[in-house]
């Protein structure tokens, strides 16, 4: 399909559909293709990329009210449902959310929420490993993480999880952000122990 | 490090962390760097503190764990990725520094105004660092005509100088348990305060040392340490400076020791008040010590003693003498026994004797000449040491309290600086006899007559505490004995921290130095003594007299 084509050509995994300074909704092109939780993710701005982690997913119907139903027979797999079916792909939406947590400013990254919210339908792209290591290398934004309502501690673990990936020693990239995370949690020791666990190696 | 360090005292040197929390008296907490290695900050180390106008120093003197939140010890991590997370930040060191001096960059290089007493703190957040050896320097004084070495810090290269006026014009004592290497520092000591004397051309500078060598330790040959072998004493190292007189000659010439002289003490020289510190000794009474002056009153000094050995109790004619002097038999008898006890078997008391012993060490001492008296085969017969060391010492501080008197008018006839070495101080100096023997109103009466105690003890708790609170410089090995802390440490600021170092003192070669003579208490590792190294350090004769320049000798 054309539009696919496009897509991962651009690197573009969808668009904001909805957009606060400190969070966005944004679907995808394709169903089933949104990023991975806790990966972080890059909208395009005028004023500057704004960067954000995936904290939840979504595949419903376009429509609200009105829910897919599972009649088929028990031994179809769900693939080939989609396949056999095509405009259930026209149907349904794959949307994800992401909280904001740093922006690009004139003098580089800033690990803060930015002075406006993204644009509707701005593009977004999933970070730049380049980007993901400067961005986590003082991984203040956890802090905006941690106060975020809607992000769990799950979300901080598969974020800083995946961040070890694009970083030369992961072993020490884990150590570090562990440290950064103890300075907000110092006060409370299980929590952060618990963090700590699901993200060492 | 942390850029606030005060420039103008020279490299930086390991930073520790930054001072959190504490107070002048307390001493400050200084919470350790994430990745400063917690096992190599000992008690006892330097630390310098770098505040905005002014560098602080001082010491470790306790070193904690701490959390930030209890939790954290309270469940310990289960992983070395979550030990290693937590170590540092919310598991971390903190070491206590007692602060000592501040070091005012301005005033270097000026007139030694440039180290003060700490009187105040440095901010919060200050850094702490390891203290260079620059600093080290800085405080405790380079070798020169005034200083001299004592031992290096512990983890450092550098020496710790004492200063040599400053440690002879009081009375010192140098404490530890038996074995700690009391006897290796003292001769240390007495060999530096020889070369120093012989290095000073003014006067008032030179100083003599008169040593009571109860285990005949500091003559020609002492034992090595741990008992292996021998090692070069002070007459050795100082043949022209140093006269060893002997209490034994027999016991010398076994040894094979140099020996200057024999000397003993004449019936003529004891005088009751030599009985008194001995009177625990001898099993004396009160009443038998007084009644020794009655009978020297009657018999007049130069006879009291042979002829109070003589009387027999049975006869007529003593019993009207003591009728006469008013002295009961049982009273006198006890003073008769105790005065056969003190005669018997002590070769070195003769009643023959002319009594020229005393002058014979003055004119040494006089002359500028170190003087040791060993004790022989008395080394372990406490009486005759407490006799000869308090008879001698008072008719020695006598001369030099007429002649320090008459010297008021003219300084040129000032005697030299005398410096008393004794052993088992405690014996002489113990609340009870303190203010009897002359050995306490030495201690007390200080400098005045340029007369000073060199205390060589183990049992300082035992040392009456005024005497104890007179010494200039004290210098303790280890000590483990509560008591026997706690009088080393009485009077001293931040005693309660310097317990903890003065109790983790290695048992040899290792000392706590406070007091007088060192601007702060510091532990240092006394030098090696015994090797051809060791001795060539100490050379006899004027040494760095020798350096005058021309200009000098014509001044003269």
């Amino acid at each position: 399909m054309a539009l696919d084509r496009i897509s991962e050509e651009l690197d573009v995994i969808g668009r904001v559909i909805e957009a606060k300074v400190a969070q966005f909704s944004a679907e995808c092109y394709e169903l089933h293709t949104a990023p991975d939780l806790g990966t972080l993710v890059a909208v395009e701005n005028p004023r500057g990329e704004i960067y954000a982690v995936v904290c939840d997913v979504m595949t419903a119907s376009v429509e609200p009210g009105r829910r897919p139903v599972a009649h088929m027979p028990p031994d179809a797999d769900a693939d080939a449902i989609l396949e056999d079916n095509p405009q259930l792909k026209l149907l349904l939406k794959t949307t994800f959310e992401a909280i904001v947590v740093a922006f690009r400013a004139n003098d580089g990254i800033r690990q803060h929420l930015p002075p406006a919210a993204a644009r509707i339908f701005a593009r977004v792209r999933p970070c730049s490993a380049a980007v993901v290591r400067q961005l986590t290398d003082e991984p203040q934004f956890l802090k905006l993480l941690l106060t975020a309502g809607s992000a769990s501690d799950e979300v901080i673990a598969a974020c800083l999880r995946q961040a070890a990936e694009s970083h030369l020693d992961p072993n020490r990239f884990r150590v570090r952000a562990g440290k950064a995370l103890l300075g907000l949690l110092g006060h409370d020791p299980d929590r952060l122990t618990a963090i700590l666990r699901s993200i060492q190696a | 490090m942390n850029g606030d360090g005060v420039a103008p005292f020279g490299e930086a040197s390991r930073r520790l962390g930054a001072v959190v929390a504490g107070s002048l008296t307390r001493g400050l907490e200084v919470r350790l760097d994430e990745d400063c290695p917690l096992e190599e900050i000992a008690v006892g180390r330097y630390v310098t503190i770098h505040g905005r106008q002014r560098k602080f120093f001082g010491l470790v003197t306790d070193v904690e764990l701490k959390s930030l939140h209890p939790g954290f010890t309270q469940t310990p991590p289960a992983s070395d990725f979550i030990r290693e997370v937590t170590a540092g930040v919310a598991t971390f060191g903190s070491v206590r520094v007692t602060l000592y001096l501040t070091l005012d960059p301005l005033a270097m290089g000026g007139e030694g105004d440039a180290v003060r007493p700490a009187k105040t703190v440095p901010p919060h957040f200050s850094s702490a660092l390891e203290a260079s050896q620059e600093d080290v320097e800085v405080i405790f004084g380079r070798e020169d005509a005034s200083h001299f070495v004592i031992g290096t810090p512990l983890d450092m290269d550098v020496s710790v100088c004492l200063d040599y006026g400053r440690f002879i014009e009081r009375s010192n004592g140098v404490f530890g348990k038996s074995g700690t290497g009391k006897t290796f520092l003292t001769r240390m000591l007495l060999a530096n305060v020889m070369m120093k004397s012989n290095a000073n051309r003014d006067p008032k500078r030179k100083a003599v040392s008169l040593i009571f060598d109860m285990h005949n330790e500091y003559g020609w040959v002492g034992s090595a340490e741990g008992g292996a072998g021998l090692v070069k004493s002070l007459k050795q190292l100082f043949p022209t400076s140093v006269s060893v007189f002997t209490l034994d000659p027999d016991s010398s010439r076994r040894r094979n020791a140099n020996i200057d002289g024999e000397i003993g003490i004449g019936y003529r020289e004891v005088e009751p008040d030599d009985l008194s510190i001995l009177r625990e000794t001898l099993n004396l009474t009160d009443r038998s010590v007084e009644s020794a002056y009655q009978f020297r009153s009657h018999f007049r000094q130069e006879q009291w003693l042979a002829k109070t050995l003589e009387l027999d109790s049975s006869d007529e004619v003593t019993k009207q003498l003591l009728a006469q002097l008013n002295v009961h038999e049982a009273t006198f008898s006890n003073l008769q026994r105790g005065l056969r006890q003190l005669t018997r078997g002590r070769d070195f008391l003769r009643p023959d004797l002319p009594g020229e012993a005393v002058r014979d060490i003055l004119q040494h001492l006089l002359r500028g000449k170190n003087v040791v008296i060993e004790f022989g085969r008395y080394g372990d017969d406490l009486a005759a040491y407490m006799l000869v060391a308090n008879l001698f010492s008072r008719r020695i501080h006598e001369e030099y309290r007429r002649r320090s008197e008459e010297a008021l008018g003219d300084q040129a006839q000032a005697p030299p600086h005398l410096m008393i070495a004794i052993e088992e101080a405690h014996k002489f100096l113990s609340p009870q006899i303190a203010d009897q023997t002359i050995f306490g109103q030495i201690a007390r009466e200080m400098r005045k007559y340029n007369v000073t105690l060199l205390v060589i003890d183990q049992r300082p708790s035992a040392i009456d505490a005024e005497v104890m609170s007179q010494l200039g410089t004290k210098i303790a090995c280890l000590l483990d004995n509560d008591a026997d802390v706690s009088a080393v440490l009485s009077g001293v600021s931040g005693s309660s921290e310097l317990r903890s170092v003065l109790a983790r003192l290695e048992s040899r070669q290792q000392a706590l130095i406070l007091g007088h003579s060192v601007p702060m208490p510091v532990v240092v590792r006394t030098p090696d003594y015994g090797t051809a190294e060791s001795y060539a350090q100490f050379h006899d004769g004027p040494g760095l007299r020798e350096r005058l320049t021309l200009q000098e000798l014509y001044d003269d």
